[in-house]
């Protein structure tokens, strides 16, 4: 399993997976965007390249969501996939460099719901026997 | 947790352990019950502890569980020792209600019905990645960010008498748009003049009961089946990407470790980082109520061009506008001395009572007009504010329903034709830019609204004045 969506009365409650922290990264957006649109439907005819720098693994996923709505609301951009890679590069620095596949909004596709914000509400990011495991909520 | 009776629609819990005040919720045993099943009585208890806090932390009637702050939560802090907390207005800041009177009739809308909403659907930007109709620059969005309602008024965008009819006259001092950061000035700029998306809605509504006439007539209320207006919407990816940055340079200049929830963050109110959270709050506080002020102006040019009438000769005047997403520096009366407080009212509104120096003129013996949008299906309430709930909770009360049923479990046990199917029995039509916008909000996934509204009615924080049924939807 990629992801899942748990119970969660007013907003999104995210449940994702990943052997390793890259694709727990992009599991985390993919469950994200499903919320707004179904992302394998959207075409992959642009990209977007985005870095980022955090103090923690739990800043980088926060500033990681947040950086996707930044271009969700600026270019109007769906993803279909993104490729992650991080790297710890210092007691409190870790980086995120990740290249978005997807399209802008258009009548082409059929959209969701929406997601606001990213939050700390019920935020872990856990080693498990198979990898990584986060939980993280969206405001919605 | 020691939760105390005082009576049938008080709960007190205890000082314990850190907190410095008591936590107070206003509710029935039913809707208590409820909130001790999730986070919500812990948040109230969390809030509790913050610097400078004063009375209570308190929960409103339609109180659920929020970020660090439960929504429906309202505490205030003393502007010399207290603090200021991103989390504690919220992400969409100044978020809002407005509501618009007509002097139309239940029949004139039902002729018209399909084509007002379809030409509303057009003129008022609504749903995901929509963007506003005219095209603004960022010096534009800076007047905007200053000026509130008043800038759009002055650029043409609504009447004179709409200002003292917002709160704040549309317009909060203090604002400095140097304090917004450019991501915030990207993701704002285009969207100003929509709706966006979510639990944002433009209804058309009919006037079902007056339960005081008196009041309502001052409002602007005459008559069972005049057409009303309501919008709600806020601030869009401007307040968002404020509340974002802020959060984060007060963990960056404070750190979170030692908090017991990272959304509590905050920062001394007459600190630097403080200051500047307030001016850019405020700025984003002034974009909303320019955001509703321009789509006001839209939803008039569309009633004109389809009854063949001025908006004038429609009456269709502002009868209020309310922020329920926002911290304000407000006078209140503690122990009995006047002293000035940050009061931050997150998914609350101010109802203020007659007394209130703040209120405009035309309101200063009925009290505010207090605006609760039920969900899609059901009532929104008129209220009125009460000097009464200045003691009980710094002048505020609820803001509207609040969900029961997750969006999730909504996708899986409902689909658009049934509530379509279902709002069509009822006499209510509506248009949604998506299918899973309309399963969503469905009327079932909301707490009962008249409960939420009895209880504030006799708990004393509002006065009922009339009650409106929806006729027509606009859902983002």
């Amino acid at each position: 399993m990629k992801y899942r969506y748990l119970p969660h009365t007013a907003d999104a409650k995210i449940e994702a997976f990943g052997k390793d922290l890259n694709e727990l990264f992009k599991n985390a957006a993919l469950a994200t965007y499903n919320i707004m649109v179904e992302t394998q439907k959207v075409e992959p005819l642009k990209e977007i390249e985005i870095k980022l720098n955090s103090e923690s693994i739990e800043s980088l996923l926060y500033d990681w969501i947040e950086e996707l709505l930044f271009y969700l609301d600026t270019e109007k951009f769906l993803i279909n996939n993104t490729e992650v890679k991080i790297k710890k590069s210092g007691e409190n620095n870790i980086s995120l460099k990740a290249t978005l596949k997807g399209d802008r909004i258009s009548k082409k596709y059929e959209l969701g719901g929406s997601v606001k914000s990213m939050t700390y509400n019920c935020l872990i990011i856990e080693k498990t026997k198979d990898g990584f495991r986060t939980i993280f909520v969206v405001d919605r | 947790m020691n939760i105390e009776k005082i009576n049938n629609y008080t709960w007190k819990i205890k000082k314990e352990g850190n907190m410095k005040v008591p936590g107070i919720i206003y509710a029935s045993e039913k809707i208590l019950n409820s909130l001790k099943k999730d986070k919500s009585l812990e948040q109230v208890i969390n809030v509790a502890t913050l610097p400078g806090i004063v009375n209570a932390s308190y929960a409103m009637p339609d109180a659920h569980q929020g970020y660090g702050f439960c929504i429906g939560g309202v505490a205030a802090f003393k502007t010399e020792t207290g603090i200021i907390s991103p989390g504690g207005v919220g992400f969409d800041i100044n978020c809002g209600i407005r509501l618009i009177k007509t002097n139309l009739k239940e029949k004139d809308i039902l002729e018209k019905r399909e084509i007002l909403l379809k030409k509303l659907f057009t003129e008022v930007p609504i749903g995901l990645g929509s963007d506003g109709k005219t095209r603004f620059t960022n010096e534009d969005l800076k007047e905007f960010m200053i000026h509130g309602s008043k800038e759009a008024v002055r650029r043409g965008y609504g009447w004179d008498e709409d200002i003292e009819r917002t709160e704040e006259h549309g317009k909060m001092e203090g604002a400095d748009p140097e304090a917004v950061s450019q991501r915030a000035y990207k993701r704002g700029r285009p969207q100003l003049g929509s709706l966006g998306a979510g639990n944002h809605f433009l209804e058309i509504q009919k006037v079902d009961k007056i339960f005081d006439r008196k009041t309502a007539e001052i409002f602007g209320i005459h008559e069972e089946g005049q057409i009303m207006i309501m919008i709600h919407c806020g601030s869009r990816g401007l307040g968002h990407q404020i509340a974002s940055d802020y959060i984060r340079d007060m963990e960056k200049k404070y750190g979170y470790n030692n908090l017991i929830d990272r959304n509590l963050i905050n920062a001394p109110l007459k600190s630097e980082l403080g200051q500047k959270y307030y001016k850019a709050m405020t700025s984003a506080a002034n974009y909303a109520w320019a955001n509703r002020q321009i789509i006001t102006h839209r939803v008039r040019e569309t009633f004109s061009e389809i009854y063949g009438k001025s908006a004038k000769e429609l009456e269709m005047d502002l009868i209020y506008d309310l922020a329920h997403n926002i911290a304000k520096i407000e006078k209140h009366i503690i122990n009995g001395k006047t002293t000035e407080l940050i009061v931050h009212r997150k998914g609350a509104t101010r109802s203020f009572g007659p007394i209130r120096p703040e209120l405009p003129k035309i309101y200063s013996k009925t009290g505010q007009p207090v605006l609760i949008p039920g969900s899609m299906g059901t009532s929104s309430y008129i209220l009125a504010g009460t000097n009464k709930s200045l003691e009980m909770s710094f002048g505020s009360s609820a803001h509207g329903a609040g969900r029961v049923m997750s969006r999730h479990e909504a996708m899986k046990s409902i689909t658009p034709e049934d509530v379509k199917k279902d709002l069509h029995e009822k006499n209510i039509e509506i248009i949604s830019s998506s299918r899973n916008g309309i399963v969503e909000e469905a009327p079932q996934t909301y707490k009962d609204i008249d409960e939420v509204i009895k209880i504030s009615n006799e708990a004393g924080l509002i006065k009922l004045v009339a009650n409106l049924k929806p006729l027509g939807v606009l859902k983002g």
